[in-house]
């Protein structure tokens, strides 16, 4: 389950660079320019931790058990 | 002293000399017992704690220097998080300043203004965490965002901007229209608190006062 969690958080940076990628590339050839699609970032980057909260839910429950 | 002549139970023994102490006798330190006259001097308990660890760092200073974008991280040695702060800072400014904003303006004025006296104050906790020798967090010194990790209120909040800001830049849903309906945050904040003191009246009426909705109006 943290194993997700990880996952999750490991990919965050390359995926958003990614996304970053392809917003400019539309920026360039199809005409969207990335001045109205960087809302996408924001998306993207709360999807992603909002995946990796979900997916580490019960292995944080598990740390805090551990803590307290 | 002889043994008959010691009508008190014996609590422990001294580390050092062995002799056998009774509960008033007993020393503390170092986490053994110790009789009277080998107990350890308290050298810990003797010193003020607060003793300043770095001296040298002042929190006014940082304060001073935060005013400065990313300035205030680098002289606390957080060379990343003044980067970071740069670019914050800059991607505002620079959404503002181009058409990205979408005749959402005022809104990012306020945010860039926020966002650099947050720089300042930052460095100012910062820098007091480092005169006292505390641990400094390396992402934020004033928000908690790692450590809480429950609520999911920070990406739900990213999420629905994102979404708005994007509805807002392709002109489905122009921000600059729905904000002049602003007033019926007030009404909903006090239905909202109507609730509270009805519902919340069996409880103990512990009704906080609702939250400002101070979204300004941009009309």
């Amino acid at each position: 389950m943290t194993r997700t969690a990880e996952l999750m958080r490991a990919i965050r940076g390359p995926v958003v660079l990614i996304t970053l990628g392809a917003l400019l590339l539309a920026d360039r050839f199809s005409g969207v320019p990335v001045t109205k699609s960087w809302p996408v970032l924001l998306i993207v980057f709360g999807l992603m931790k909002l995946l990796e909260r979900t997916a580490g839910a019960p292995g944080a429950g598990g740390e805090a058990r551990y803590q307290g | 002293m002889t043994e008959n002549a010691q009508p008190k139970p014996v609590a422990a023994y001294c580390r050092i000399c062995g002799a056998a102490l009774g509960e008033d006798e007993v020393r503390l330190a170092h986490g053994t017992v110790y009789c009277a006259a080998h107990a350890p001097a308290p050298e810990e308990q003797a010193g003020p704690p607060p003793l300043p660890a770095n001296p040298g760092v002042s929190p006014g200073l940082a304060f001073i220097l935060g005013l400065i974008p990313g300035v205030g991280a680098i002289y606390n040695g957080q060379y990343a998080k003044g980067i970071v702060h740069v670019l914050i800072l800059g991607l505002l400014i620079s959404i503002n300043s181009s058409d990205a904003a979408g005749g959402l303006e005022p809104l990012f004025g306020l945010l860039i203004s926020v966002f650099w006296f947050y720089m300042a104050f930052e460095a100012y906790h910062t820098a007091r965490r480092r005169m006292q020798g505390e641990a400094v967090d390396e992402f934020s010194s004033l928000v908690e965002l790692r450590g809480g990790g429950r609520s999911p209120l920070l990406p739900v909040l990213l999420i629905v901007f994102g979404a708005l800001f994007l509805l807002n830049n392709f002109g489905m849903l122009p921000m600059r229209e729905v904000l002049r309906y602003w007033p019926v945050l007030l009404i909903a904040a006090g239905v909202w608190m109507l609730t509270q003191q009805f519902g919340g009246a069996r409880k103990g009426g512990g009704a906080e006062t609702g939250g400002g909705a101070a979204t300004g109006g941009v009309q």
